[in-house]
């Protein structure tokens, strides 16, 4: 494990206390994995690689409904004109510079620049804030996975609010 | 993903909770939450924290990596965020 100054020490605590006080998730745990996930490095330059952004800002259509906390993925146009729905952050902050949290402009522009190879033009969006984890595991990754192979993606990246 | 053949790598706010769910490789970018890639407006570090998030993506990390990045914060919002004294 990887050793360094991490100011967040403890915040899993007082998240998960928050969680379940605040938020009103009396049972809620963290997911825990004793082993790490598998590493599949990228076997390509970068500049070669496209790239599926994949966002757990709680980003959706203008005009759709929010995601909520249920776990499930929302497939969108990376030009689509995004809101954010999302109890965990500052939504209107982020809102007046999406690229903040949401950066698929950000991406074009290194795309168009010559660092990757291409963005995706699917990104996938999901919720930060799902109390049951597993949710995750069988409604959003599943959707992912299968965007990604159908638009013969490279390599995910995973960008948090 | 990755059980499914897809390279990932993810930006992440609170090492302590990586630590927890252990993804394959993870960059720690210590910004406020809301704010992952930088400031309002400051295009150059949005774009700079990305590079360096995906230039890790090729390098031989074992699984489970942190990779500490070079980005700080000038204010208290992550401080305070961190205590959930603030948004």
């Amino acid at each position: 494990m990887s050793t360094f100054e991490d100011d967040s020490t403890g915040f899993s605590d007082v998240e998960r206390a928050h969680v379940r006080e605040a938020v009103g998730v009396k049972d809620f745990e963290w997911v825990r994995f004793d082993e790490p996930s598998v590493r599949v490095p990228l076997d390509l330059p970068l500049s070669q690689a496209r790239i599926t952004l994949v966002s757990t800002a709680g980003a959706h259509e203008v005009g759709e409904p929010p995601l909520g906390a249920g776990g499930h993925a929302a497939l969108l146009p990376a030009e689509a004109k995004i809101e954010l729905s999302h109890d965990g952050y500052d939504t209107e902050r982020a809102l007046s510079d999406p690229e903040v949290v949401y950066p698929v402009r950000t991406l074009q522009q290194l795309a168009d620049a010559g660092v990757i190879g291409s963005l995706a033009p699917t990104v996938v969006s999901t919720m930060g804030f799902v109390p049951d984890g597993v949710r995750l595991f069988a409604r959003a990754v599943p959707a992912a996975v299968q965007q990604i192979r159908d638009e013969q993606s490279d390599l995910a990246l995973l960008v948090p609010a | 993903m990755d059980e499914a053949g897809i390279p990932t790598v993810s930006i992440t706010q609170a090492p302590s909770i990586t630590r927890l769910s252990k993804p394959s490789l993870s960059c720690f970018v210590a910004h406020p939450f809301g704010l992952t890639l930088g400031a309002v407006g400051d295009d150059a570090t949005h774009a700079a924290v990305l590079r360096d998030v995906l230039e890790q993506a090729p390098r031989d990390h074992p699984p489970g990596t942190i990779v500490p990045l070079r980005y700080r914060w000038p204010d208290d919002l992550r401080t305070r965020q961190l205590r959930k004294d603030a948004l």
